[in-house]
């Protein structure tokens, strides 16, 4: 099968099983929300995802082939938006470019990707001097650079106002629309419900829930009550 | 090659950054422009053929040499990869692990590069010119070294609770070399420092480096590149550890969450623990200051008992054994003090930066009402006070073990006040110099000469003391004016941290 395919992906701390054999499928050209409580396992995933926390067990396939070694087709971006403090928003793209080999059409691209994200008048500012939502947006600007097969985004709304979450659901549409698969954890239900096809929800580490949004809302009449029923229970 | 060029161009764009930001201060450029000043009058009189002790000046490089890569290559996880945009932009990216590894490895031997400042400051670069050694050897030896000390750490890193073993194996076996150059040049006089150093491996091999020796230095070189190589086979998980001890740690703190890696979770619920049982005691006097006190206790005990404290207390009975049996076939009993001071002194000055920021961050700083000053001592005495006892307690066991009882109870006042006098030097240093990457070798610089002459201050006193009245009185002033040294340096620490930003004590500032 074509896109992400997590089969019994597992990660403990010690004794603490922080992900508990969860499997799910984000297809090409499709956004799943992650969702869940605090604590719930979201960021585990994203991480042992993106090969930054080893997995304890299961697999991880992109295209049918382990995610391990296919780097290259990736893009993440944390929950926390760190960038290089030195480093002007332009470098950052430079950066990414040569990290990832693109080719000379790059900074075109990057430039239209600043420009979609606002971010265009501060391509000369240091990353020190963003703010919050701004270092949110140049780091959506570094994943989408390569044009990743499978993006992987943590909490991407933290942070931004309502201007920058509207730009940053468009880059993120735009995205789906050229294929890209798209894994999203986030709090705020009412983004997921306006953004995702499809929903996993997560609690303590297990999966409790996987659908699309018209299955998951059918019977409590809003993701948000559905959420609450299935996360109480 | 994408991944070194992507992280090449991501180091020229923050050097050019960095260089940019230098120029537009100018008390930065004038402390740098006396740094150069110094070393080039350093090296100009190595160059006037001044009168030298070559064999002393070797001996005692080799010994600070080996103590730093000691220190170097059982350095923390954390430092593995310690900028939080790496987990965003580095680890995650197509760059291969073997190429992340190894351009960690370049980038923390260049920074340690600061220890050449330590070198350079006693002994290398007369040593050098005297012996005859270019600086291209010189530099050559010694970032040899470093690298093969680092690639050594990310090795030993790899193989967890035995890997920790060997690192403090290491370490010891590092310090007895310390201290083997100490008792020769102390203890034999310096007509049998030769015989001694070119005897001992691998004492001998680094001081034929350090003398420019060809095989001495191929040796290294082969070394360096083996660990290298050791390293890059192993990158992946060296990279997986560095993320789960280094990075996820690190932005939990910053967070305010602990929940990225069971490390930082159990350090924060401590934490956290510690500073509510505290705030909860209103009738305390101080009012946040004995909150921070028990956090900062806390978290020595999580770090240093048992395993750590078993080893510096198994330190001590080594000690005395080995001062019974010196004194036995009457080896001087100054040695051991002589070295613990001047490694605790001078080495301690050169390597031990007070950092305060993430502590700075926590609440109990800002939220609390107690005056900035109190909070700084009450925070400040745990760590110095364990650091001194730690160290005072080699000589304080050597001089039991030689049956010099008086001295051994002497030497403990004195040992703990130079403890927070070099304490207090760094913690003044931070204040001046906070999170300047471009200012490192600057800070380095700054904390020896200014521990130079508070130790020179104290020494003065010490002998004032002793015409006065021997030894007792001189140990009691040098003490005393060590500590008027480190409240002074305290009281100055606080009056700069209270300028900066991030701290806003609600009510009075020391």
């Amino acid at each position: 099968m074509a896109g992400l395919e997590v089969l019994d992906l597992r990660k403990s701390y010690g004794d603490v099983a922080a992900v508990s054999g969860i499997s799910f499928t984000v297809r090409p050209g499709e956004i799943v929300g992650l969702l869940g409580p605090n604590g719930a396992g979201k960021t585990t995933t994203l991480h042992a995802l993106a090969g930054l926390v080893h997995p304890s067990g299961g697999r991880a396939l992109l295209d049918g082939l382990p995610l391990e070694g296919q780097k290259a087709r990736l893009g993440f971006v944390p929950e926390q938006p760190e960038v290089f403090p030195l480093l002007t928003v332009e470098e950052h793209l430079g950066f990414i470019a040569r990290a990832y080999r693109l080719g000379p059409g790059w900074q075109e691209e990057g430039d239209d990707i600043l420009r979609r994200l606002h971010l265009a008048e501060v391509a000369q500012r240091a990353g020190g001097a963003l703010s919050k939502g701004m270092k949110q947006k140049l780091l959506i600007a570094c994943a989408l650079l390569h044009h990743p097969t499978l993006l992987l985004v943590d909490e991407p709304m933290v942070g931004l106002d309502p201007a920058g979450q509207r730009e940053l659901i468009g880059a993120l549409r735009a995205a789906r629309a050229a294929g890209t698969a798209i894994l999203l954890s986030t709090h705020i239900l009412s983004s997921a419900e306006e953004i995702c096809d499809r929903v996993v929800i997560l609690q303590r580490g297990r999966l409790i829930a996987e659908g699309s949004l018209a299955d998951i809302t059918a019977q409590a009449g809003s993701l948000e009550e559905a959420f609450m029923d299935l996360t109480e229970a | 090659m994408s991944g070194y060029s992507a992280l090449l161009y991501l180091e020229w764009r923050t050097l050019l950054a960095q260089l940019r930001l230098l120029l537009r201060a100018r008390g930065r450029l004038v402390i740098w422009a006396l740094v150069l000043a110094y070393f080039a009058f350093i090296v100009s009189r190595g160059r006037a053929g001044m009168p030298h002790l070559p064999d002393a000046a070797a001996l005692y490089a080799v010994a600070l040499w080996l103590l730093s890569l000691g220190l170097a290559s059982i350095g923390g996880r954390r430092c593995l990869l310690a900028r939080p945009a790496d987990l965003a932009l580095v680890v995650p990216s197509a760059i291969p692990p073997d190429r992340i590894v190894v351009w960690t490895l370049a980038r923390q031997a260049l920074s340690q590069l600061r220890l050449l400042v330590v070198v350079a400051v006693f002994w290398v670069p007369q040593m050098a010119a005297s012996g005859g050694v270019g600086w291209g050897t010189l530099l050559y030896a010694v970032g040899l070294s470093l690298i093969a000390a680092m690639a050594l750490r990310y090795v030993l890193l790899d193989l967890g609770r035995w890997g920790s073993l060997a690192r403090w194996l290491l370490l010891a076996a590092f310090a007895a070399l310390a201290l083997l150059t100490a008792l020769a040049l102390l203890g034999d006089g310096l007509a049998g420092v030769s015989q001694l150093a070119t005897s001992i491996w691998p004492l001998s091999l680094a001081l034929q480096a350090l003398l420019g020796q060809g095989l001495a230095l191929l040796a290294f070189g082969l070394a360096a590149v083996l660990l290298v190589a050791a390293m890059v086979a192993l990158a992946p998980r060296i990279v997986r550890l560095g993320v789960d001890w280094g990075l996820l740690p690190l932005l939990a703190r910053t967070r305010g969450a602990g929940r990225y890696s069971a490390a930082a979770l159990r350090q924060e619920r401590l934490t956290a623990r510690v500073g509510r049982r505290a705030l909860r005691r209103r009738d305390w006097p101080g009012r946040g200051d004995l909150a921070l006190c028990g956090v900062e206790l806390a978290r020595l005990y999580r770090t240093l008992w048992p395993r750590t404290a078993s080893l510096i207390a198994l330190l001590w009975v080594f000690a005395g054994v080995a001062g019974a049996l010196a004194a036995e076939r009457g080896v001087p009993w100054q040695i051991v003090p002589a070295f613990v001071a001047y490694v605790m002194v001078l080495s301690g000055a050169a390597v031990s930066s007070v950092q305060l920021q993430a502590v700075l961050a926590t609440p109990l700083w800002s939220q609390t009402p107690g005056a900035l000053g109190r909070k700084l001592l009450a925070w400040f005495l745990p760590g110095a006070l364990t650091g001194g006892v730690g160290w005072t307690g080699v000589a304080v066991g050597w001089l039991l073990g030689a049956h010099q009882t008086l001295l051994a109870l002497w030497s403990l006042p004195l040992g703990l006040a130079l403890m927070l006098m070099v304490r207090g030097i760094g913690l003044v240093g931070w204040s001046f110099l906070p999170n300047a990457v471009d200012q490192r070798v600057v800070a380095v610089w700054l904390r020896l000469l200014l521990t130079v002459v508070a130790a020179a201050l104290a020494g003065a006193c010490g002998v004032a003391g002793y015409a006065l009245g021997g030894v007792g009185p001189a140990v009691a002033v040098a003490a005393l004016s060590a500590l008027g040294e480190a409240y002074l340096c305290l009281r100055l620490a606080a009056l700069r941290i209270g300028r900066m930003d991030f701290v806003r004590p609600s009510e009075g500032r020391a």
